[in-house]
């Protein structure tokens, strides 16, 4: 009898709930997203079993994909070697760019190291990394690749002691790009975003821009983020925009595979 | 009900849904992946009392907030929906292959796209290709639903362990 008189009605438990959602809905999303990051760090092993493997799936080519013919080999063979040039050349510039940066008493300490805990790749392309705030990451600062030499995405959000990555895939991670090409004074400025699938897009650059597939692709060196173009990705494919014929359409293809990282770079350029 | 059997099975569900394991069956260059928790969703609701149902439903939408980037869509979408298909849980008989696709495929497009919506709203950022990826999920979901239709009816009998205590289904 006494159950039954506190059983609430069908309809109150319905709306009781309901109202409780609707309440957590209107809780600031910094408050509620460490419950996100709560769940990614509790389930973080059970998260990220068959990552790698079901990676190697989806990006698993034809045998025409794995061979070249002679004259791109050759064509590979010297860009390589042209690419070993630059590559001392920078190496160079990097080494008194890191003195500088000591000097200014941003060292090794701009760089902070960063596991990665979970990759979602469904309705937006993130990385959950085991680095918050506490750390000194912020929205907006740059991911690198662990040998940092590519970049990986930027951060979006972050809890105390985890952050959400926005990968160069996901629609919604816009960075300023620097077209340019080996042996070509090419330098052209625009904003990349991601296609939602395995590449990106630039748009809005007019037809009589000289783009080729091949072009390389580097995130624009930033104020407060990264004092150097750092490579991200490939032309891939350029074609009249079909909205606008007089845009070009590009597609880009990231030159960091997501799937296989473990370890990740965040450029934390505050951190003394 | 036996809750804790329920969470433990919530629990699975949302670390398929939230994992890397169901990318070994995404499908196409859009990368879709099925929705373990719709079906579970719709499941509960089907075959749940109705007060089972408000809780399981509204528990199914909170892990499916907490696998995403944002809390509370999820939870105010299930709810409804699920309500409502509790509503109409007599009258549709889900025993029938596609009878079950053909819920799981409205009660996904009735769900997501709302819920899709409400996270734009919160977050200031929207989706793109939402038209389609939705579609695509929907139908790639309602194929696979008697799969985990299947696992869930197998792994129901001992969320009720009494057979009176299940509701009758057509």
């Amino acid at each position: 009898m006494a159950q039954h008189n506190i059983h609430a009605s069908k309809n109150s438990s319905f709306f009781m709930l309901l109202g409780l959602s609707i309440l957590i809905y209107f809780v600031p999303q910094k408050t509620t997203n460490s419950l996100n990051f709560l769940f990614h760090r509790l389930f973080a092993p059970f998260l990220q079993i068959g990552r790698q493997l079901a990676d190697e799936e989806i990006r698993m080519s034809g045998p025409s994909e794995q061979t070249v013919s002679k004259d791109e080999y050759d064509q590979l063979w010297k860009n390589y070697k042209n690419l070993r040039a630059q590559t001392t050349e920078l190496e160079k510039e990097n080494l008194s760019l890191s003195r500088l940066r000591r000097q200014v008493g941003l060292s090794e300490g701009g760089l902070l190291s960063a596991k990665v805990t979970t990759l979602v790749r469904s309705a937006r392309h993130e990385l959950i990394i085991n680095k918050g705030a506490r750390d000194g990451v912020a929205a907006g600062q740059i991911v690198l690749s662990p040998e940092k030499n590519g970049i990986v995405g930027m951060i979006r959000e972050t809890s105390e002691t985890m952050s959400r990555v926005g990968l160069l895939t996901d629609p919604t991670c816009g960075i300023e790009v620097r077209i340019r090409r080996d042996g070509d004074p090419l330098d052209v400025a625009a904003q990349m975003f991601g296609d939602g699938k395995t590449g990106c897009r630039i748009g809005f650059l007019p037809r009589d821009t000289d783009i080729r597939a091949g072009d390389t692709i580097y995130a624009a060196a930033h104020s407060g983020k990264i004092s150097i173009p750092i490579v991200a990705g490939e032309v891939r494919e350029v074609k009249p925009d079909e909205q606008n014929p007089l845009l070009w359409s590009i597609q880009v293809e990231p030159i960091e595979s997501a799937g296989k990282l473990k370890d990740v770079v965040v450029v934390v350029p505050n951190v003394k | 009900m036996r809750w804790l059997m329920f969470t433990l099975v919530l629990l699975i569900g949302a670390l398929f849904n939230g994992g890397s394991l169901l990318n070994f069956i995404a499908m196409g260059s859009g990368h879709i992946r099925p929705s373990i928790l719709i079906v579970m969703m719709v499941f509960f609701a089907f075959h749940a009392h109705r007060q089972d149902a408000i809780r399981c439903v509204f528990a199914v939408g909170l892990v499916a907030d907490l696998v995403s980037t944002t809390m509370g869509p999820y939870m105010i979408m299930y709810s409804i929906v699920g309500l409502a298909l509790n509503g109409i849980s007599r009258t549709i008989n889900t025993k029938r292959f596609i009878y079950q696709s053909a819920v799981v495929f409205f009660a996904f497009l009735l769900t997501e796209f709302p819920a899709a919506w409400l996270e734009a709203w919160k977050m200031g950022q929207a989706r793109t290709h939402l038209s389609s990826t939705v579609m695509e999920t929907a139908i790639y979901t309602a194929v696979l639903a008697p799969l985990f239709w299947m696992f869930l009816s197998w792994v129901w009998k001992w969320m009720y362990p009494r057979p009176e205590d299940r509701l009758r289904l057509r």
